[in-house]
């Protein structure tokens, strides 16, 4: 196995241009569970620029190889997202792990994503010759399938900054540490005089991908808030399609539905 | 507090915590081969032929053949092959051996080697088995009788689920071979169960097998019967390739196929008179023993002598079976039976009591056992019992009755519940077995130059055996306990003691040392080297009887309650303890440190028995094969832990202990069943109660 070390950003995507069959590693906390060999990795963990948050008047920027504890110690980042990271793992992962990694491993259980989904993060990527960028819903196309290609890089991660009245998480695993969710649920809300002026439904670990349904949310901006109560049922009734979670050797499809639409509920009638 | 109890340093804690300790996959020799297990992937096939491609140089195949003693691991009987002939009974059996010089090279050939199988009919479950390899049944008083009599009659059927140990050091061997003499080296519990395997495998004379122990990262049982199969693959791999050779199990493999705690299908029958008094009871169980009978016999029997639980019952009928299954063997795990039957014993009487409209401590009280009792296989009770004093402590720690009154009729989404268990756990083997089968010796060696060193079979796995076995004979001879030294045992150094299980190391062995010791004190002769041996001698018993279960089927009890307060999420079907407390008799404490390590660490181990710990076997499959999948509990998930030990010397203990590593994992399951119970207002008849499984029983939702 051959390791490559880049100390900058533009070395990296270079070495990764001539490298193509290289691998990336930044925290390898998914990588070294998935992969037990390989020929060649790329280290990500020394670049500086992936390290780096900052702000202008619209925007949030998160370098991609941020760990978990830079994120919870760092003001800009959205405390939704800190509530999501708190729920990860145990301080040794926190540690080494990153939100690039969280991302880029494509996994519905990755439990930054239905916050970033939610957010509506987009994503930058960058290669030798281009940086592309494009909502985090396109560029997760399903379980460990990127829009990402063999030249590419994810270098930060774009949240546009936003004030929500109503904030809810919550993470369903096996236990309260050291468990990936079985489900998990945002929501987001603003709530300007009696109204519903912005609404965003995230689930994770229920479907291939994170589950997000605009044209659900877009149906009822503008209701009046007294009103919400009476919609509960016909909402849940339209997530219904789209939760089709599965049985497998961490939980049951009917629990995690189960949960899903408690979880919805409960957010809902929390709305004030 | 007696002065032995007082809290040392660990014999191997500086060892352990420097990383200094050498476990089994640490130690490096030369030219030494990696070695894989070619497992079946079917769950009962006729093996038709096994197609291996040609081996580099320096690659080697091992199969049956190449066996020159018997093709059986020998256990309490043998029947499990070391390595398959013609047919295979579960998925993960062992085939054949690769090893050879790179790791990974092994691990291809194991992948290029195809298995043509020719499947037959095979049985995944206990309601579906039929065939069973063990039987036994016992009656007290006349059972029939009481059930004609009785004015009404309850049943209830139990179920509980597999367990695995989740020992942090998965299971390897080592083997070399020197002179025509194999060793063994590895991570273990019961050295001579090795070698007597080896024996028999290899067909070689005593004085050609040693085996050693390494420092041992956990065993909770699982580590009892599985080395003697590691043992004798590794044995057989070094005798024909003459090379030492590595086999170490990765994680997967380690959970996939090594035993477990068994699956068990319970179903109690009580007789109540008019009066609501219990006239008899009727017991059925049934372990999935998997597809050999390795240790189950004797799992089974725990079951059944335990089936009861503290509780005095006139007329008892008592019968189970041990089933076979296509699936991966079940085997020794701390409580070793006891687990599944007192969970259901715990929770049929909570259950009887709401019935009969009393709650679950007024009935449970009624039935407590008593000094001079005569016990379920009919012995006597000819110690102390002192449950009335451990139930004021705890209910003076937990304050279990009040907050029993007060958590009713709640409603909302968090609810809160309290359950208390009660538990007793028989301590040594079953009977006369450590007389008849076992006959434990030791030596106490003194050195010219004054220092004194145990020679006993038994291992230190983490509970602390080195240290308490240590601090008997320092004390006895009233010497500073750096001057006695314990080392991990050499079966050509140490005579057998016996197995390091059944919650019998300290109990038995430490008497025979404190015994040693005393010998040596009235001998002592200053720089001279002295040896002194000891051998078993069975306490007063009532003589065990094994045909019919009848007499002191052991020579004394521990007991123990503990109390679990909790908090269940009605929404998401989750729970968080609030409050967990337990209060034992262990006779005399040895160590207050490592007691109250084997305490928090008992009760944490049953919580997650009775919550969080589901494996699930899917046609044969292993299906939470990692630690990721099989959740055990976190530090997050525990809160702190209240516990007390009472005081209760036993004469045949050393300075009065009894058993106490497996007493501390038997009462938190049923306890906190009960508290669920409360806090939901359902009855709860399995184990684990998974959110899933909770949710399933409210029919898919509560009423928030
Ligand atoms: C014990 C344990 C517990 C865990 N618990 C949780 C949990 O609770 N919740 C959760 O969501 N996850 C959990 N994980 C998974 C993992 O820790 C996270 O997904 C983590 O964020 C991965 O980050 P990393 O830096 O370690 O990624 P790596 O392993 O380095 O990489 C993951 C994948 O992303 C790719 N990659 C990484 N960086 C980039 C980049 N900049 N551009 C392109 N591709 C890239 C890699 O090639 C690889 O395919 C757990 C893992 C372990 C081992």
């Amino acid at each position: 196995m051959v390791g490559l070390y880049p100390k900058y950003l533009e070395e990296a995507v270079e070495m990764k241009y001539a490298h193509k069959e290289a691998k990336l590693y930044a925290g390898g906390t998914d990588w070294m569970v998935r992969h037990a060999e390989c020929n060649q990795l790329l280290f990500l963990n020394q670049i500086q620029e992936l390290k780096v948050i900052n702000e202008d008047t619209d925007n949030i920027y998160i370098g991609s190889g941020c760990t978990y504890f830079e994120l919870l110690n760092n003001d800009l980042v959205p405390e939704i997202l800190k509530e999501a990271i708190r729920g990860i793992a145990a301080p040794a992962i926190k540690n080494i792990g990153t939100i690039g990694g969280n991302i880029c491993n494509a996994s519905p259980a990755g439990d930054t994503l239905p916050i970033l989904y939610a957010l509506g993060a987009k994503v930058e990527v960058i290669s030798v010759d281009k940086n592309k960028i494009f909502p985090i819903e396109d560029f997760i196309l399903g379980v460990r399938k990127l829009l990402l290609n063999d030249t590419e890089i994810l270098k930060r991660i774009i949240i546009q900054k936003h004030e929500f009245s109503n904030t809810y998480y919550q993470k369903v695993g096996a236990r309260k540490s050291q468990a990936l969710s079985k489900a998990s649920f945002v929501g987001l809300a603003n709530i300007q005089e009696g109204k519903l002026v912005d609404l965003r439904i995230a689930f994770g670990s229920v479907a291939s991908t994170i589950i997000r349904v605009k044209q659900i949310e877009e149906k009822y901006i503008d209701i009046n808030i007294k009103e919400l109560p009476s919609h509960i049922g016909e909402i849940k009734a339209d997530y219904d399609s789209y939760i089709i979670p599965i049985d497998d050797q961490r939980s049951t499809a009917s629990y995690r539905k189960a949960v899903c639409m408690n979880l919805l509920e409960d957010f809902l009638r929390k709305l004030k | 507090m007696h002065k032995i109890s007082q809290p040392v340093i660990k014999k191997d804690h500086i060892e352990k915590m420097s990383g200094d300790a050498k476990y089994i996959a640490d130690i490096k020799i030369d030219d030494i081969l990696h070695a894989k297990i070619l497992r079946s992937t079917k769950a009962h096939a006729r093996i038709v032929e096994i197609k291996i491609p040609k081996l580099e140089d320096g690659y080697y195949i091992v199969d049956y053949k190449d066996i020159p003693g018997e093709n059986v691991l020998k256990v309490v009987t043998s029947e499990q092959p070391i390595f398959a002939e013609e047919e295979v009974n579960f998925i993960g059996e062992a085939i054949l051996l690769v090893a050879g010089k790179d790791e990974a090279r092994v691990q291809e050939i194991i992948h290029s080697i195809e298995v043509v199988y020719e499947e037959e009919k095979a049985i995944y479950t206990l309601e579906d088995a039929t065939e069973f390899t063990s039987e036994y049944g016992y009656k007290k008083g006349e059972a029939e009788k009481a059930f004609e009599h009785a004015a009404k009659v309850i049943e209830e059927t139990f179920d509980t689920g597999y367990q695995e140990q989740a020992y942090i050091e998965p299971q390897g061997v080592i083997g070399y071979l020197q002179d025509n003499k194999v060793t063994i080296l590895g991570s273990m519990q019961c050295p001579y169960y090795v070698k007597a395997a080896v024996v028999q495998v290899m067909g070689y004379e005593e004085n050609q097998v040693q085996i050693i122990q390494t420092t041992t990262g956990g065993g909770f049982g699982g580590k009892e019967d599985y080395p003697s199969m590691l043992g004798c693959q590794v044995a057989i791999a070094t005798a024909k390739i003459k090379k030492p050779i590595r086999l170490i199990l990765n994680r997967r493999e380690d959970m996939a196929v090594t035993p477990k705690r068994h699956p068990a299908h319970l179903v109690y029958r009580a007789a109540l008179d008019k009066e609501n008094n219990i006239i008899g009871m009727d017991v059925e169980i049934k372990l999935d023993g998997g597809a050999y009978a390795g240790l189950s016999s004797v799992v089974l029997q725990r079951s059944l002598i335990t089936a009861t639980g503290v509780y005095l019952i006139p007329n008892i009928k008592i019968h189970g079976k041990v089933m076979t299954t296509n699936t991966v063997p079940n085997g020794a795990f701390r409580g070793f039976g006891a687990p599944q039957s007192l969970f259901a014993i715990e929770t049929f009487m909570v259950h009887l009591a709401n019935k009969i409209g009393l709650t679950p401590l007024e009935f449970k009280e009624k039935y407590l056992y008593k000094q001079g009792d005569i016990t379920a296989t009919s012995g006597k009770l000819q110690f102390p019992v002192k449950l009335p004093e451990m139930l004021h402590n705890i209910e003076d720690m937990s304050l279990y009755k009040r907050k029993k009154e007060q958590y009713t009729n709640q409603s909302g989404r968090y609810r809160k519940g309290i359950g208390m268990a009660f538990f007793l756990h028989g301590c040594g083997f079953t009977g006369s077995a450590e007389r008849d089968l076992i006959k434990s010796v030791v030596k106490l060696v003194k050195h010219e130059d004054n220092t004194l060193e145990i020679l006993s079979s038994n291992t230190d796995i983490g509970q602390g055996l080195k240290t308490t076995l240590c601090k008997v004979v320092a004390e006895v001879l009233e010497i500073p306990l750096s001057q006695v030294k314990f080392i991990n045992p050499d079966t050509d150094r140490v005579p057998n003691s016996g197995p390091t299980v059944a919650s019998r190391s300290l109990m038995i062995v430490g008497k025979l040392l404190e015994r040693a010791a005393k010998r040596l004190r009235d001998n002592w002769i200053l720089n001279k080297y002295q040896v002194i041996e000891e051998h078993y001698k069975q306490p007063y018993m009532i003589p065990w009887d094994s045909n019919t279960f009848s007499g002191d089927a052991y020579p004394t009890y521990s007991w123990g309650i503990n109390v679990v307060e909790v908090e269940v999420d009605t929404m998401l079907a989750t729970t968080n303890l609030l409050g967990v407390w337990g209060v034992y008799d262990v006779g005399t404490v040895i160590d207050q440190t490592i007691m109250k390590g084997q305490m928090e660490g008992g009760m944490l181990q049953g919580l997650g028995y009775a919550s969080m710990e589901k494996m699930e076997n899917l046609e044969g499959v292993i299906r939470q094969a990692s630690i990721t999948d099989y959740t055990i509990p976190t530090a997050k998930d525990t809160i702190p832990f209240e516990t007390a030990c009472i005081d209760n010397p036993y004469e045949d203990g050393p300075f009065g202990a009894k058993g106490a590593g497996e007493l501390t994992i038997l009462g938190t399951a049923p306890a906190y069943i009960e508290a669920v119970e409360q806090a939901v207002g359902i009855g709860i008849n399995c184990i684990p109660l998974t959110p899933e499984k909770l949710l399933k029983l409210e029919k898919g939702g509560f009423q928030l």
